[in-house]
């Protein structure tokens, strides 16, 4: 489904990324673990078509299709979502309004039939239930005065709204509690129905108690240096990342 | 429309010649008093001339190309839309389209500054329902014959000792306009509706509608002015409105001006306030060539308070200039003031606001904002808060940006799938829509949303 190949990426000609390939199959639940500053969160943003990153060589394939020439609401409209470590307030839009022009855009490009405002609540109604998010949330600015908790679980509830074929998640696990954590992992494990694909980013392993990755991967200086299955996770909590970065070195 | 009057004026003068051919065309009952009142304020006028660059009050608003036509003054009668478009004309009035749905509202409808409420042809307008006792509300030409000492001295004022060259040549042609009086302790439960419609006429002409409103003691209305342009055109509107609120009385004035994008409109607001009286300004500029309203409120007495609200909104090479002036003359007087604006293409607009906080003012409070959103490269705003705080123990505040739309949340939305195109509508209505939510009449506010295109605001009723 994704497939990453030898991708070099940079900002402001300092490179971030420098050659990392990845190939996530469906269904798959790929973890990308690393230290801080590693190019975990580059690695989001460039799939999901942030601007302001040059990549400098290599590519990217969703389906066959070139994923880098595509706008982010292209990319979304092919069923990639990017669920942001720091979800954007934004003052005077409601989350109802934002949400319902997201689904019907991604409908009309799918060639459905738009939905109109009762059909469009009855289902959001539903998905509101997988991340224990209260009705009152869709009246609310987006993501204004969310608490951080707030903010991840209404990110998961976009994503199950929106439906996508492969959810990154850019440190979902950041900030939160372990309670919130939970309730976010749940939302999350609730949307895996053996299609849908995950590439779950984070610096911890603790996410991977509640999300089982299908394989761990490890970003250290802009290159994966170790790929496994999901015991390399619990190495790397026992041993921490200096233990990998030796290891590479 | 080159100035070489002097005093006395001569009769060749085209002002004087364009009085004298407006005044042909009012009813014999035009007092007396009030033709010469229009001579002294044309004569005021010919001191001044029209204000140029180096008037530091027009410093960004270039009114040369109004200076530079000749002034053709609209005359009273639906005939005098013209020959060929009048029929065309006179159909599209007849539909409202206008109309705000679902506003309930006195109304009075005026084309090119003339009341056309009271012609008998289109008296199904006119329906003012039973009013309260002794309020008044008239097209101001029928008031003018025996006009109220209270009225007759403030169209007396504006033509001695105008404000501006504009005010000047409004009590110059002061002919009709609006009348409201609502006396001490009556509640007007329905806004008043004034709708201006700007329609062509053989050619630009220039209207000057003069609206009046006096609130007695602890009365209160509403007043909702339009400003409508009907057609291809360039005409002038140049408007004044007085609001005196004696005292605990409140008023809720709404201006939107939504000319012809060809037109030129220039507008002042003039409010006294006596003491405990409220008054709440909606200042809506979406329309017009070259738009300026002009806003001077004076806190006459204490626990007097205003809020002034304004949003402006500019595309093409449009230009709309906002300039207020707050007064605090006595204790306990608060204002508040929140301007927002959006500018696109090459548009540019002015936002000016001076309050002055007088000795005698003190424990007053003041706070203005003014926000600007450029959503292009070549868009322009000179913004100029103006606090002049001649008292020690006052509480004041003001704020003023210029930015664009935030990448950030247009990434966040595109990220979703929206389109970036209804990306930056949202963003842009998000921006507008927090002026407008502030608007308590709803057929007003959603009737606005539509005009401006902001989706949320008009359907927030569905969801």
């Amino acid at each position: 489904m994704l497939s990453v190949h030898d991708l070099e990426v940079g900002i402001a000609d300092k490179p971030i990324l420098k050659g990392i390939n990845l190939e996530v199959g469906s269904g798959e639940v790929h973890a990308i673990m690393g230290p801080n500053a590693s190019g975990k969160s580059t690695l989001a943003h460039v799939l999901a078509g942030r601007e302001g990153y040059e990549v400098t060589a290599g590519g990217v394939t969703f389906d066959g299709e070139d994923l880098l020439a595509l706008s982010p609401e292209e990319r979304a409209h092919r069923g990639v979502f990017l669920a942001f470590q720091y979800p954007v307030a934004i003052p005077g839009v409601n989350n109802a309004y934002f949400l319902k022009a997201a689904l019907n855009a991604g409908r009309k490009y799918r060639g459905l039939a738009e939905l109109d405002a009762i059909e469009f609540l009855n289902l959001v109604k539903e998905k509101l239930k997988i991340v224990h998010l209260d009705e009152a949330l869709l009246k609310r600015a987006v993501n204004e005065g969310f608490s951080g908790g707030e903010k991840k679980r209404n990110e998961v509830f976009q994503m199950a709204v929106l439906e996508p074929r492969l959810a990154i998640l850019d440190e979902t696990d950041s900030g939160l509690d372990i309670d919130a954590l939970k309730l976010v992992a749940e939302g999350v494990n609730r949307l895996r129905d053996g299609q849908r694909s995950f590439v779950v980013v984070t610096h911890y392993q603790r996410l991977l108690h509640y999300v089982v990755p299908d394989r761990v991967h490890v970003l250290s200086g802009g290159r994966i240096v170790r790929s496994g299955d999901r015991g390399l996770a619990l190495d790397l909590e026992k041993h921490g990342y200096d233990w990998v970065k030796e290891a590479a070195a | 429309m080159k100035v070489q009057l002097i005093s006395p004026l001569e009769p060749s003068d085209p002002f004087l010649a364009e009085l004298a051919r407006l005044e042909s065309r009012l009813p014999a009952a035009d007092p007396p008093w009030l033709r010469a009142v229009r001579r002294r304020a044309l004569a005021r006028f010919g001191e001044r001339g029209f204000p140029g660059r180096r008037d530091e009050d027009w410093k960004y608003t270039d009114v040369s190309t109004i200076a530079e036509r000749p002034l053709r003054v609209a005359l009273p009668g639906i005939g005098s839309l013209g020959t060929g478009a009048a029929g065309a004309e006179a159909g599209r009035i007849e539909t409202g389209e206008w109309r705000y749905a679902g506003l309930e509202c006195l109304e009075l409808v005026f084309v090119n500054g003339h009341c056309i409420s009271t012609s008998p042809d289109v008296n199904s307008f006119y329906n003012l329902g039973a009013l309260p006792e002794g309020t008044s509300v008239a097209p101001l030409a029928a008031m003018l014959s025996d006009a109220p000492p209270m009225l007759r001295g403030s169209i007396q004022r504006m033509a001695d000792a105008p404000p501006d060259a504009f005010a000047a040549l409004n009590a110059a042609f002061t002919a009709d306009g609006a009348y409201l009086a609502v006396p001490d302790g009556v509640a007007l439960e329905v806004p008043v509706h004034l709708v201006f419609l700007s329609a062509p006429a053989d050619g630009p002409v220039a209207s000057f509608p003069r609206i009046y409103i006096h609130l007695g003691k602890d009365a209160r209305a509403s007043v909702i002015e339009s400003y409508v342009g009907m057609d291809a055109q360039e005409n002038l509107t140049c408007a004044v409105t007085e609001i005196i609120a004696a005292e605990g009385a409140r008023c809720d004035h709404y201006r939107v001006q939504r000319e012809h994008p060809r037109s030129y409109h220039v507008g002042r607001l003039s409010v006294s306030q006596a003491r405990d009286s409220e008054v709440t300004s909606f200042s809506i500029a979406c329309g017009a060539r070259l738009s300026r309203q002009d806003i001077a409120v004076r806190l006459e007495g204490e626990g007097a308070s205003v809020a002034l609200h304004g949003l402006y909104v500019g595309d093409g090479r449009r230009h709309v200039d906002h300039h207020t002036r707050i007064d605090h003359l006595l204790p306990h007087t608060h204002s508040e003031e929140h301007y927002k604006g959006v500018l696109d293409g090459r548009s540019r607009g002015v936002f000016n606001g001076t309050v002055v906080v007088h000795p005698d003012a003190q424990k007053s409070e003041a706070h203005q904002s003014n926000h600007n959103l450029l959503l292009s490269g070549e868009a322009e705003i000179d913004t100029k808060p103006e606090l002049q705080i001649h008292a020690d123990d006052v509480i004041c505040s003001h704020g003023a940006s210029v930015g664009r739309l935030d990448p950030d949340a247009l990434f966040y939305l595109c990220s979703r799938g929206i389109e970036a195109p209804a990306a930056r509508t949202i963003l842009t209505q998000a921006f507008i829509d927090e002026v407008l939510a502030r608007l308590p009449i709803a057929a007003l506010r959603l009737g606005l949303a539509r005009d401006l295109g902001s989706a949320q605001t008009a359907g927030a009723a569905v969801i």
